[in-house]
């Protein structure tokens, strides 16, 4: 009885063992893929592997992609405060508008 | 579900739900383009064929799909502005149009890039490409159909017929690999099977992919606002907004 209560508690052990390992693995396997892959910095902008250099083909779309976007995001953001100067400027011109008539109205009743 | 649309088709409801929405979704898009972009250019290994130019694709594939996806969207908005004469729908269509034109233009020039040291050329007449650039100039039709005409409501409604039509050639992108030679290689994600991808190069992948969607998401929202704005000027609530600031 008692031995097997033992085996059953060796059993467990070893299974906690078998979790606390692959716990400590666990970090190891989380940021083990946030590695930097290049050397150096200068083989980063490189971009070469097996002797040919890619560097300029691949900052070239991601040049091109970000500076497309900011275009676009710029673009919109001119459209839209534009716009809104356009409506503020037309509000104010009514206003004015309006307030000349009431004033003339009021001199000529006066 | 569309007791929960119907609201939204008022413009001044949907001013301000885009305003709601708008920070969150720009900043997530920031966030994930910049993690996604980060960790596919150095965080990841290099591939055993394509070597460091396989680094394209983490731009390329995300710009692509969406390209599409935005194509799909427009097509949905034009369609609901055709048959049930929403106009709100009706603004999405010409909000989300540029958005689509840039993130083809940004596939075509990324896989130029790519193809030229890949392929040996920047451009060939292939169907995958073909029907791309197709694409992009679908996007052009339907910007400058907008506003070919003296009458606006001709104008908009000519589009949207346009973006509905063009819908036919999104399939025809999808399986242009499949049903003509082509040099460009067939669908790695975009597949009933499991991904042909290492998960190591996969999940950037996906992180870029969900960031140019939550940017085009956040760019439609902003510049549908700006076209309530636009066709809402002579509204009340407008002014007030506008003399508020």
């Amino acid at each position: 009885m008692n031995g097997t209560i033992l085996q059953l508690c060796a059993a467990g052990l070893s299974q906690l063992d078998a979790v606390i390992s692959v716990n400590v693995d666990l970090p190891q396997k989380l940021f083990g893929i946030f590695t930097f892959y290049f050397a150096s910095f200068s083989d980063f902008l490189d971009m070469a592997s097996s002797g040919i250099s890619y560097g300029f083909f691949v900052w070239l779309s991601y040049g091109l992609t970000y500076l497309l976007l900011v275009a676009l995001l710029g673009w919109s953001l001119y459209q839209h405060r534009q716009l809104k100067h356009q409506i503020a400027a037309k509000v104010a011109r009514e206003q004015r508008i309006k307030q000349y008539q009431e004033h003339n109205h009021n001199a000529t009743t006066t | 579900m569309f007791k929960w649309l119907d609201p939204l088709a008022k413009p001044e409801t949907l001013y301000h739900f885009c305003g709601k929405l708008l920070p969150w979704l720009m900043g997530s898009a920031i966030f994930t383009l910049l993690l996604g972009n980060i960790w596919g250019l150095g965080f990841t290994p290099t591939d055993y064929q394509q070597g460091d130019s396989y680094r394209i694709i983490h731009i390329h594939v995300p710009s692509a799909i969406m390209s599409m996806g935005a194509y799909l969207a427009m097509a949905i908005a034009a369609f609901t502005a055709l048959v049930w004469q929403i106009k709100t729908a009706q603004w999405a269509v010409l909000a989300i149009a540029p958005i689509g034109a840039v993130y083809t233009a940004i596939a075509l020039l990324t896989g130029m890039a790519w193809g030229k040291p890949m392929w040996g050329t920047w451009w060939v007449w292939d169907a995958r490409l073909t029907s791309q650039l197709i694409l992009l100039f679908l996007y052009f039709g339907v910007m400058a159909l907008h506003g070919a005409f003296s009458d606006r409501q001709t104008g908009a409604k000519v589009a949207s017929l346009l973006a509905v039509v063009g819908v036919i050639n999104l399939p025809i992108i999808h399986f242009s690999v499949e049903w003509w030679n082509t040099l460009h290689q067939g669908a790695t994600i975009t597949k009933f099977a499991k991904p042909s991808i290492d998960p190591s190069m996969l999940w950037p992948l996906l992180i870029s992919l969900l960031a140019f969607k939550l940017l085009l998401a956040a760019l439609a929202c902003y510049r549908l606002r700006t076209a309530i704005l636009e066709n809402e000027q002579h509204r009340p609530w407008v002014k007030q907004r506008v003399s508020q600031k």
